[in-house]
């Protein structure tokens, strides 16, 4: 099941619990930061707009897209779109190229630049944490084992089952089914976590219901061929600084179209360059062999 | 004494100053992490260090293939003498951008995870691979050198017998990365000022590659000729150029028609920033070159011929520049009110690498067999003649006679 | 601003080295010991390279392909000459007797006649050359060739001309010859310039200075 988190920002009333969660179940120090940074995953600003008196708490997370950029360009695959709706990054692939922080159309991945041995980090949508009520066994040292009795990391972090237990109940929520951190931290129910498909058609509903209440937009639904993260708004995307100008084609495609024409260019050029070596040599060699039979006439009549 | 420090020693104190410099900054680097030693952020994540040192550099290298397919391929044996020298700044160009990317990379020393986790839709794993290939081969295209310096006759008739499998492949891997230097970009269109980019990207870059390749070998044959009178006739050079122009020619053409097709010749009048750094680069790759070539008496001589090139390789790496740096600098600006600049490690890292290359190549020349055999001549110092005592002696000497006459 | 500051970095490291350049330009002296790169011309030196035959009348020939004779004028005539405005050398197909002045080097209004090293017929010609006289100073000897011929009397040619040692110790006699002879032609040693004074002879451009009279001497005395 593909899972995906819908924001609704008109029930969000900027309490700043879903950052608060976020920072503790990551172990993170608990700072408020209006910028993503390697140790804030999501952040909360503040869009006021005097004009139409509105006032807009905007959550910035990772979208994670359906087709990401990130993992398309990531040369050792480190990043990966899970079929659980996740887009992760793989500690023990990455070089530490930074070419997911290029190529993100929503400046997501950050960066530990002050580490000798960085991590690329961003919101994993807690996937290992979703997943770690599955694991009960634990190891006579008192670490959480998985099936094959490895212990169970997270970000390089051994586990207790002290640790499990309250990252448990913090990504448990009230139906008992597992959800991030954010959205079981969320007291008014603007961030919500769930099936893609359903969430996405009760965003539609919402908007369909309650028309005077949003733009009629899913934010994230169609960006960049579509991602996991929708929002719904009653301002302009645009006005609260959201990317609104993305295509609605999915990145890697671009990267695509010219990567699957290898093959054909290798094989082309290569038979090419075979043959203008083959004509010129052979042009060479007629040569040589004609001035040879002249030399010889001429010795002949000479 | 008017001048106290001779050229060559001048040179070689500033080489060893921008070595020491790197050296600092390699331990700041290594030692501190990329945070300390460069300008780089969460923001602005590639830098100099990309933009200059792997996407300039191996573009710069592309003299090795052009030159290699020229000889080898197309047949033109009179560019034979230069190919060596173009496949020894390629070798050591690829040699030295490896270097940059372990400065870039957070995690260098996993590097190899490439060959095991391979990521094929990756256009970075593509580079990476050509790269990591084609030095090889190139190393292996140079290798006839060394065993002849140190006179293998054997493993030089093996060499011989794959000279031209060795340099289709190389032909091939370097259409592949040059051009897919370009295509790293494709996945930013939205980053991107409509100057540069463009889906033709992979294409500019490749052909660009070539006349660059062309410029650099001339201006390595002239920089040779100064420093070690070791050198290539001037009209082969010239013949280079011509074909250098030509393939520009087909450059800026195409550059013209695909910002014509994309409707951002409407920018040309701004006034902007970004649209002074085009006319940079077309006037230093295109219009400048031409001027200088057809400066009667000028643009064939050697020196002539040095300017000209030299103004190409300055702008490609304008174009370069500007496709990595340049072209980003307003959304960096528009969304979060930053901008890049590199910091002095940063720039003290790529000059010492450039050095490197400098004084590689010019240990090669000297001690390789780098150059065509020169033949071998006598130079008399005039003023080392005998002066001869009298003049009556001359008339009195019947050799001297006999010679006038 | 990056791709800016990159370009005038190289720009600024470029120009440095064409003042550095200049300035040795200026003190050759001082340049000397650094510098001996020959077409910079910058030290009073005379070129000749071992597999070259010289006439007695500075031009020289070398063996191509075993059948074909290059021809050239020597690196000493050149540097006396200083600056050349045209070349002028027989058509393809006309006949060169070893001896004869086929070879005409312009400067200015006045004209020196070069003879042939070598009897035979004319090949073809360097008209790269001839277009840009600027190669012959560059390199006598490869881009400067003239012309080429095929020999048709090679053997009995070859005794009258110089090569290896033998060149070497007639041109190092011609120097001390061409310095006599200007010593002699040149009344006020201010003409030849200044540093006739430190006691060295320029022959670099030194023909410039003489007129038409002395030039016929000159011709008369050397090239012949």
């Amino acid at each position: 099941m593909s899972h995906a988190i819908l924001v609704d920002l008109t029930e969000c009333v900027g309490c700043g619990a879903c950052r608060d969660a976020c920072q503790q179940v990551h172990k993170f120090p608990e700072i408020e930061n209006t910028k993503l940074d390697a140790q804030n995953f999501t952040t909360l600003r503040l869009c006021e707009d005097a004009e139409e008196g509105t006032e807009t708490y905007v959550r910035q997370m990772c979208q994670h897209c359906q087709d990401p950029a990130c993992a398309s360009v990531c040369l050792v695959g480190a990043i990966e779109k899970t079929a659980d709706g996740a887009v992760t990054w793989d500690e023990g692939k990455c070089i530490g190229c930074r070419y997911c922080m290029l190529a993100c159309p929503f400046d997501i991945p950050k960066y530990e630049w002050e580490s000798g041995n960085p991590k690329v980090r961003k919101c994993t949508m807690c996937h290992q944490e979703r997943h770690l009520a599955e694991n009960a066994k634990v190891d006579n040292e008192g670490f959480v084992i998985d099936r094959n009795g490895d212990r169970i990391e997270i970000d390089g972090r051994e586990i207790t089952a002290d640790d499990r237990d309250s990252i448990v109940s913090m990504t448990t929520n009230d139906d008992d089914d597992r959800a991030t951190a954010c959205s079981v931290a969320c007291p008014t129910a603007a961030t919500l976590f769930g099936d893609r498909d359903e969430l996405l058609a009760e965003a539609h509903a919402r908007i369909k219901d309650n028309p005077d209440d949003y733009v009629p937009q899913v934010y994230g639904s169609k960006e960049v061929g579509g991602t996991s993260v929708f929002y719904l708004s009653n301002v302009s995307f645009e006005s609260l600084g959201f990317y609104t100008k993305l295509d609605h084609e999915a990145l890697p495609q671009r990267t695509w179209n010219v990567l699957e024409k290898i093959p054909d260019i290798v094989v082309t050029a290569g038979v090419a360059l075979g043959a203008v070596y083959w004509i010129t040599s052979r042009r060479d060699e007629v040569r040589r062999y004609e001035d040879e039979v002249k030399k010889q006439k001429a010795n002949k009549h000479s | 004494m008017k001048l106290a420090i001779p050229r060559i020693t001048f040179w070689k104190a500033v080489a060893g100053i921008f070595l020491l410099g790197g050296l600092v900054a390699a331990v700041v680097r290594f030692g501190w992490g990329l945070g300390v030693a460069t300008n780089l952020s969460d923001v602005t994540p590639w830098g100099l260090w990309i933009g200059f040192d792997i996407v300039v550099g191996v573009g710069l290298a592309a003299g090795g293939f052009t030159l290699a397919g020229i000889v080898h391929i197309f047949n033109i044996k009179r560019f034979k003498p230069i190919v060596r020298p173009a496949i020894l700044t390629a070798f050591l160009g690829y040699s030295l951008v490896i270097v940059g990317l372990l400065f870039d990379l957070g995690r260098p020393w996993f590097i190899w995870h490439m060959l095991i986790y391979q990521n094929p839709h990756s256009v970075l794993f593509e580079v990476g691979m050509c790269v990591m290939i084609y030095t090889t081969v190139l190393a292996l295209e140079f290798a006839p050198v060394v065993l002849e310096r140190f006179r293998l006759q054997k493993a030089l008739k093996v060499m011989k017998a794959i000279t031209i499998p060795l340099i289709i492949l190389g032909i091939l891997l370097s259409m592949l990365h040059q051009s897919s230097l370009g295509s790293l970009y494709l996945i930013v269109p939205q980053k991107m000022h409509p100057y540069w980019y463009s889906p033709m990207l992979p294409v500019f870059f490749f052909i660009s590659a070539i006349a660059v390749g062309l410029g650099m070998t001339i201006v390595e044959s002239y920089l040779s000729a100064r420093a070690f009178q070791k050198t290539l006739e001037t009209h082969l050079l010239r013949d280079l150029a011509r074909i250098m122009f030509g393939v520009l020619l087909v450059y800026f053409t195409m550059r013209f028609i695909d910002l014509l097709r994309r409707d951002a010749l409407h920018y040309l009048v701004d006034g902007s920033f970004e649209t002074m750094m085009l006319y940079l680069e077309f006037g230093l790759m295109l219009v400048i070159p031409l001027l200088l070539f057809n400066i009667r008496g000028f643009g064939q001589s050697r020196a002539g011929l040095f300017f000209t090139a030299f103004s190409v390789v300055l702008g490609f790496m304008t174009n370069r520049l500007n496709v990595t740096l340049t072209s980003l600098e307003s959304y960096y600006r528009e969304m979060f009110g930053t901008s890049y600049f590199p910091s002095i490690g940063e720039l003290a890292v790529t000059i010492s690498i450039v050095t490197a290359g400098f004084v590689l190549f010019g240990l090669a020349v000297k001690y390789l067999p780098i150059f065509p055999h020169h033949e071998e001549e006598t130079v008399i110092d005039v003023n080392e003649a005998p002066e001869r005592a009298a003049a009556p002696k001359i008339d009195g000497d019947p050799a001297a006679q006999l010679r006038r006459h | 601003m990056v791709a800016l500051f990159v370009i005038l970095f190289v720009a600024v490291l470029l120009g440095i080295d064409l003042f550095i350049q200049a300035r040795h330009r200026k003190y050759p002296i001082m340049a000397a010991a650094a510098d001996a790169a020959p077409a910079a011309g910058l030290r009073e030196t005379v070129r000749i390279p071992k597999s070259v035959f010289f006439h007695p009348g500075h031009t020289w020939a070398r063996l191509q392909d075993g059948d074909h004779l290059e021809v050239g004028i020597d690196d000493f005539v050149q540097k006396a000459l200083g600056s050349i405005d045209g070349v002028t050398v027989p058509a393809v197909g006309e006949f060169v007797r070893q001896g004869d002045p086929v070879i005409t080097l312009r400067h200015d209004n006045k004209e020196l006649h070069l003879v042939a090293p070598a009897s035979g017929q004319v090949q073809s010609i360097n008209t790269d050359a001839l277009e840009n006289p600027q190669l012959l100073r560059e390199n006598p000897y490869r881009e400067g060739w003239l012309m080429m011929i095929k020999p048709s009397e090679l053997a009995s040619n070859l005794g009258m001309l110089h090569v290896a040692e033998s060149a070497v110790n007639w041109i190092k006699e011609e120097i001390s010859r061409f310095r006599e002879f200007l010593n002699a032609s040149v009344a006020q040693p201010a003409i030849v310039g200044e540093s006739m004074l430190d006691g060295g002879t320029p022959v670099s451009g030194a023909l410039e200075h003489l007129d038409g009279e002395h030039l016929q001497n000159f011709e008369e005395q050397f090239l012949r």
